[in-house]
């Protein structure tokens, strides 16, 4: 096919020469194609007889049909030569991996391979509108980025698949997966097929975030949709010092704390299986909602009672309550004592009335960053978010009552709740694996994707990966994915910055993209933000009206 | 054609080549040029033919030498300088001498379409050679085909050939481009031995 026969901004860039299913595709770069702009990720279209062939390019090699030619290469001066030898002698050779196969309407799963000597095109448009849909016609589909070099083409999320399984934003520290999922999270909440819960780490996420490297500053969601996310807080004097107004202020009482939330903290707070157990004597004790406030109060005396009528190690004892006390000492701020300073409303219980009601909510945990507190407080809320939603769900199923609105529930650090050795004792495990029966769904962001239980990683339904270097953390990621081989270039090649590879439920083929500018004029609009000019217009109008 | 470009007669032909015998003494057409002979086939232009081809036989000059014409005598030296020579023994020019030359056959025109393989039958004996107009060499040269007939052709010393007759239709091209397309023929003729494909292309480029 020639270039004038090819659809508009479509261009032949090669030929397929060999290859198999199994292994993917070679096709030979035509000579007037520059080797250096064929780069790994790119998506691209092979032209079968009866199917098109969406592939992406997952590796480029220089090839030579003269052996001897190696051994004696021509002088760097002798341009004719050079030219002589390219496309001819010395050539491109590049690996594709196709990934769609498009029959008419149809996107089928890739079942076979087109015949030799195939036209390979860059893809247009047009193609990337069919394969990931537009916004223009659905709005169940969200503009994520830019296949690499193709300019404004919108590569789009389906939002549906997305809320319908766990999700995982990966990436090394410093490339962009914050903003990236600022961004999902943008379309999550403008779509509305899903209600957030944020567990906001570093305050990124609320009212506004930072620009690494930069004195900028970004709107967080509450400034994009004001009525729809409430901002919660553990730390309201952070909150205030940095100038974001908060919603809620967060508050847990020591009743909410229970072993499991313990045996989640073990490896930072060093607890023995021993002293698990020992927790697990106090519980049948003293109930579950007043274990650790007695714990907390037991004196000398009052512990060697404990361990004499109840057969426990007293060194274990003391051990535990030591420690327990340094955990309550270091979150005083948030975990108090009800005994001593009642609460006057649970903070689950108003997450839950914001969730029902449709409006997502941010927790943000503004000076708290050490994990322990983290980890602590949003296995708290979680287990009961997730035990509520079970009732709700199960209530509906029973009959009358609508099924509660999907939540999807983002965590940072994740591989400190999903290692393998937690993954089965916490509630962010028993989310991960049943994912959507109970419309309760993770958005994992983390940067140690290895650190995740394996058998979590391979139910994870969408992947968003930015760069990874670490061989343990791409293989981790690539778990569950079939034909894995040619994406492990893919992502190591990845720019250090706002690229990332898409895979999964969300999307019908792995796709590069060149991640959507977060925060800019475009983005504002596109989320519905007016902009400023219109929003001075509106103060004036506003102002008028008042001195009218 | 006219009299006056004539510069052989062929007295011996075959399919793939033919001699000539030269119009002047020691003035052969040029090592690697491109030669014509008329040729008895269709003899339809075509109504647009910049060039006007006649059907013809094109051949490159790939050989030529000067020997007495009568074999079975030895030729001796004679120790004078040219010009004694000129007024002693005129008959030396004259008749006892002959310039030959001799030519592969590349392709041929017929109908005005330029086909770069062998004639159906070879030029006839006696015809008259002409030297090619620039506007056929360009024309008979867009496609590179001939270099493979060059290329396999036994007896010449073919990168000398190959290397004179790229030389002598990038000149009329004027192209770099030219050069860089019968290079790149060359070097998918020559994939298996990278050695000749550098021997001759340095050859172009003296």
């Amino acid at each position: 096919m020639s270039e004038a026969d090819a659809p508009y901004g479509r261009q032949e860039i090669g030929q397929v020469i060999s290859g198999s299913l199994l292994n993917g595709l070679t096709m030979k770069l035509h000579a007037d194609q520059p080797i250096e702009e064929i780069r790994a990720g790119k998506f691209v279209v092979i032209q079968g007889d009866k199917s098109e062939f969406f592939s992406m390019i997952t590796d480029v090699t220089l090839s030579t049909s003269a052996q001897g030619l190696l051994d004696n290469p021509p002088s760097r001066d002798d341009e004719l030569m050079h030219k002589v030898l390219a496309g001819t002698t010395t050539y491109g050779t590049v690996a594709l991996r196709p990934m769609l196969m498009v029959s008419g309407k149809d996107l089928l799963p890739v079942k076979s391979i087109p015949g030799h000597f195939r036209p390979v095109l860059t893809a247009n448009a047009e193609d990337v509108n069919r394969v990931f849909g537009s916004e223009d016609t659905d709005t169940k589909y969200f503009h994520v980025g830019t296949p690499l070099d193709m300019g404004e083409t919108p590569v789009c999320l389906n939002l549906e698949r997305f809320v319908e399984r766990s999700n995982g934003i990966f990436g090394k520290s410093g490339t962009g997966k914050t903003f990236l999922t600022r961004i999902v999270l943008c379309g999550v909440i403008k779509n509305q097929r899903a209600v957030n819960l944020v567990f906001d780490m570093h305050s990124e996420y609320g009212w506004k975030g930072t620009v690494e490297g930069e004195r900028a500053e970004v709107r967080g969601l509450k400034q994009y949709f004001p009525d729809r996310v409430a901002v919660f807080s553990l730390d309201p004097d952070s909150s205030r010092r940095r100038g974001a107004p908060i919603d809620f202020e967060v508050k847990i009482p020591y009743g909410q704390v229970t072993v499991e939330d313990i045996i989640l903290l073990q490896n930072e707070l060093n607890l023995t299986s021993t002293a698990l157990e020992t927790c697990y004597a106090l519980v049948s004790r003293f109930g579950e909602s007043r274990w650790l406030s007695e714990l907390i109060r037991m004196d000398a005396d009052a512990i060697k009672d404990f361990c004499e009528t109840n057969n426990v190690n007293q060194a274990a004892l003391s051990a535990l309550q030591r420690k327990l006390r340094v955990l309550t000492e270091s979150c005083k701020s948030f975990l108090i004592d009800e005994r001593e300073t009642p609460i006057d409303v649970d903070a689950v219980r108003q997450i839950m009335t914001y969730l029902d009601g449709g409006k997502n909510v941010v927790l943000e945990f503004g000076q708290h960053t050490q994990p322990l507190r983290y980890m602590l407080v949003a296995n708290i809320l979680t287990r009961r978010i997730h035990d509520y939603y079970v009732k709700k769900t199960e209530e509906s199923l029973g009959g009358d009552k609508p099924k509660p609105r999907p939540l999807v529930i983002t965590i940072e650090e994740a591989h400190k709740f999903l290692g393998p050795s937690l993954a089965n004792q916490t509630i962010f495990g028993t989310i991960a694996r049943e994912m959507r029966k109970y419309n309760v769904t993770l958005l994992v962001v983390d940067q140690r994707p290895s650190g995740i239980d394996s058998e979590i990683l391979s139910q994870v339904g969408t992947k968003i990966t930015c760069l990874l270097n670490d061989d343990k953390d791409i293989d981790a990621v690539l778990t569950g994915v079939s034909n894995a081989s040619g994406l492990r270039g893919v992502l190591a090649s990845l720019d250090s910055k706002q690229q990332a590879l898409v895979l999964g439920h969300a999307v019908p083929m792995p796709v590069v993209i060149q991640t959507r500018q977060y925060d800019d004029e475009a983005f504002r609009l596109s989320m519905g933000l007016k902009p400023p000019e219109d929003r001075d217009d509106a103060i004036k109008l506003e102002i008028e009206r008042d001195f009218a | 054609m006219a009299d006056e470009q004539i510069i052989g007669e062929i007295i011996e032909a075959s399919t793939t080549e033919f001699v000539a015998e030269s119009r002047e003494l020691h003035s052969p057409p040029p090592f690697g040029s491109f030669v014509k002979v008329a040729w008895n086939g269709p003899t339809d232009t075509q109504p647009d033919d910049p060039f006007e081809l006649q059907p013809a036989i094109y051949a490159v000059v790939h050989h030529a030498s000067t020997a007495p014409v009568n074999t079975g005598r030895r030729l001796r030296a004679f120790w004078k300088d040219e010009e004694e020579l000129k007024e002693q023994q005129p008959e030396l020019d004259e008749w006892m001498l002959v310039t030959n030359f001799r030519a592969v056959i590349i392709g041929y025109c017929a109908n005005g379409q330029v086909s770069q393989i062998l004639p159906p039958k070879p030029p006839k004996l006696l015809t008259r050679v002409y030297p090619c107009e620039p506007g056929e060499i360009k024309r008979i040269t867009e496609q590179k085909h001939f270099l493979r007939t060059l290329l396999l052709f036994p007896s010449a010393p073919t990168e000398e050939v190959v290397a004179a007759a790229i030389r002598t239709a990038w000149k009329i091209c004027d192209q770099d481009s030219f050069l860089v397309d019968a290079g790149k023929e060359l070097a998918n003729l020559l994939k298996d031995d990278y050695d000749r494909l550098q021997a001759i292309m340095r050859r172009v480029a003296q």
